[in-house]
């Protein structure tokens, strides 16, 4: 064997140009009665960019967060507030939002995440619910009644009147998203992250700073909810920003997206995400074909009963499981 | 002149246990020396002393005049370990297992891709693979850490701690677990590694190793040392056959 180069620019990055390419040409597919989907797939990049922000921070540095809702919430809101109750330049109250978040995780992170396991399960859950309970009890944020009237963002130009106008901003950063974390998940501060997943005290051995290093993934990784915050409030639900988006549950789904999809890999987000909104919309679909009314009854169930098996069959997320099917198609 | 590695009035204490008990010791640049004792004497605790992984309860840690304040910090300093049960990054390669050992690991630096950075990765895993090659662990460069056979992680893991360039290598009971054959390369890896210029000091139970290998021996007992000279005069020492050889005899 030869000695072995720094993976090269495009083995890291012929996924995330890939990716670009369907993104580019996903909302003038000929969606025809399917057209319903487009404005969903847009939410599915939100989720997307959640998901992946776990993925940094459960799936690289192995610090769980129960409470990421909060810092989709801290964006969302901060972003609402600062441009409907406080009358900032958009672009401004976004760069405030996306700051805010990271600035919540920066002062939280350092008294949480010198704790481990449950512990630090608990304390990221307890953390979201009081971000959750701030927002619901506030005056500033409308409270349960919500916020109304946001800055719409789309792209400018005559692009931005068509079905593409919102779904490339969102799907732009979760885009930029995952190449970032594809790029960083090949350089050394992947791999240092990584071996504090791994093995903290070895890593703190071998010079890692675990804990400032756990801080920067967290702050980073709350910025990226930040960011999805942010293209929620503007761009997917201008009319109006309310609360339900951000509780526990969410914070819960988002953690599911990231073990589904794959956490030893920088596209298990993407694949998460998207697996569990075609998922719901999938069951849905399915029960108004048979005829079936009480479809919101039993979504939920199915939802949690294929969840559960996919989570069985294989716990170590779908993007190892397609890439096994691919290998044993490619042998035969 | 500032000793090498200087160990002033070490005390540390785990609720109720007192694990050291006002050890000093002074370790001169060079010098290839055997830690012993019986089991709970204290040993793993010294080395996670030096090595920054626990803070002294009183006393001090001195290496080249400066004090070590912590893992991390003791590791760009110059001083890097093995631990007495292998602790490899079981989910990364070899390969990346000493990669983490050569250090780059600037969480924005990383960030984006600089040309510079693509051009030092380069560089490092040359590194890697050749002191992989070095130690016969080519094959498994690019095999996951974790079931690989007990003997492989072993030399796996001094190599990683080795990619950090360390002055002062730490290795707590390297031996253990090893076969005759394995032990008997170990000592020619470890020679090697002093001729080099790195100043040991191991951790071990496997006498024979000990008394071929050490120019000097310490004997640590009930968090004390209680002897410390040449494995000739350590041998023939009555307090160190009362506490280790003659009682409850390790190998
Ligand atoms: N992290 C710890 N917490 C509590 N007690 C400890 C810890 N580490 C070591 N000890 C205790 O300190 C004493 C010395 O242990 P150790 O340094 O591991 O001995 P050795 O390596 O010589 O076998 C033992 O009594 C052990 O139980
Ligand atoms: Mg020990």
């Amino acid at each position: 064997m030869t000695p072995p180069r720094a993976p090269s620019w495009w083995r890291i990055y012929r996924g995330p140009l890939v990716l670009l390419a369907v993104v580019l040409v996903a909302p003038w597919l000929p969606w025809g009665r399917f057209g319903y989907l487009v404005p969903l797939l847009q939410l599915a990049g939100i989720y997307t960019l959640l998901a992946t922000s776990l993925t940094l921070l459960l799936g690289m540095a192995g610090q769980i967060s129960l409470g990421h809702a909060g810092f989709f919430a801290v964006g969302a809101y901060t972003a609402g507030v600062a441009a409907t109750v406080w009358h900032w330049p958009s672009g401004v109250a976004a760069l405030a939002a996306v700051l805010a978040a990271g600035l919540v995780a920066l002062l939280c992170g350092g008294m949480v995440l010198r704790l481990r396991g449950h512990l630090l399960a608990l304390a990221t859950l307890c953390l979201g619910v009081i971000l959750y309970e701030l927002i619901l009890k506030s005056s500033l944020t409308g409270g349960a009644a919500g916020l109304y009237d946001l800055p719409e963002w789309r792209v400018p130009g005559r692009l931005g009147a068509g079905p593409a106008g919102g779904f490339y901003l969102v799907w732009g950063a979760a885009w930029l998203a995952l190449a970032w974390l594809a790029h960083l998940s090949a350089s050394p501060a992947g791999r240092a992250l990584r071996a504090v997943r791994d093995d903290e005290a070895a890593a703190a051995a071998l010079g890692v700073d675990v804990f400032v290093l756990k801080l920067k993934a967290f702050v980073a990784s709350a910025m990226l909810a930040g960011v999805a915050g942010v293209l929620y409030a503007f761009v997917h639900s201008p009319s109006y920003l309310g609360p339900e988006e951000f509780g526990l549950t969410t914070s819960v789904l988002l953690v599911m997206m990231a073990v589904l999809g794959g956490l030893n890999s920088p596209w298990g987000g993407l694949v998460g995400a998207l697996a569990v909104m075609a998922l719901r919309e999938g069951i849905t679909l399915v029960a108004d074909q048979c005829g079936f009314s009480g479809a919101a009854r039993i979504e939920q169930l199915v939802y949690g009963l294929i969840l559960i098996l996919l989570l069985t069959r294989a716990p170590q997320g779908l993007v190892p499981l397609w890439r096994r099917v691919c290998c044993r198609a490619g042998d035969s | 002149m500032t000793a090498f590695l200087q160990i002033e009035e070490a005390r540390r204490r785990f609720g109720g246990v007192l694990a050291l008990d006002s050890v000093s010791l002074e370790l001169a640049a060079g010098e290839l020396t055997a830690l012993i004792g019986p089991n709970g004497a204290g040993k793993t605790t010294l080395f996670n002393l030096v090595a920054g992984a626990l803070a002294p309860t009183a006393g001090r840690v001195l290496f080249q005049g400066r004090p070590v304040t912590g893992a991390a910090a003791a590791c760009r300093q110059g001083i890097a370990r093995t631990f007495q049960n292998v602790r490899l990054f079981g989910g990364m390669t070899v390969l990346e297992n000493v990669l983490v050992g050569m250090g780059g690991h600037g969480f924005w630096a990383g960030a984006l891709p600089w040309p510079a950075g693509h051009r030092a990765e380069t560089r490092r895993r040359r590194a890697a693979y050749f002191l992989l090659e070095r130690f016969g662990l080519d094959a498994y460069a690019e095999r996951q850490a974790a079931g690989l056979p007990f003997g492989v992680q072993r030399v796996a893991e001094i190599a990683r701690a080795l990619a950090a360039g360390p002055k002062l290598l730490l290795l707590d009971e390297p031996a253990a677990g090893l076969n005759r054959t394995e032990t008997r390369q170990l000592e020619l890896l470890l020679r090697q590694i002093h001729r080099e210029g790195v100043t040991l000091l191991l951790v071990e139970h496997d006498m024979p190793l000990v008394m071929s290998l050490a120019r000097r021996v310490v004997v640590l007992d009930c968090g004390r040392i209680i002897a410390d000279g040449t494995p000739d005069v350590v041998r023939h020492d009555s307090r160190v056959r009362a506490a280790y050889l003659g009682g409850d005899a390790h190998g």
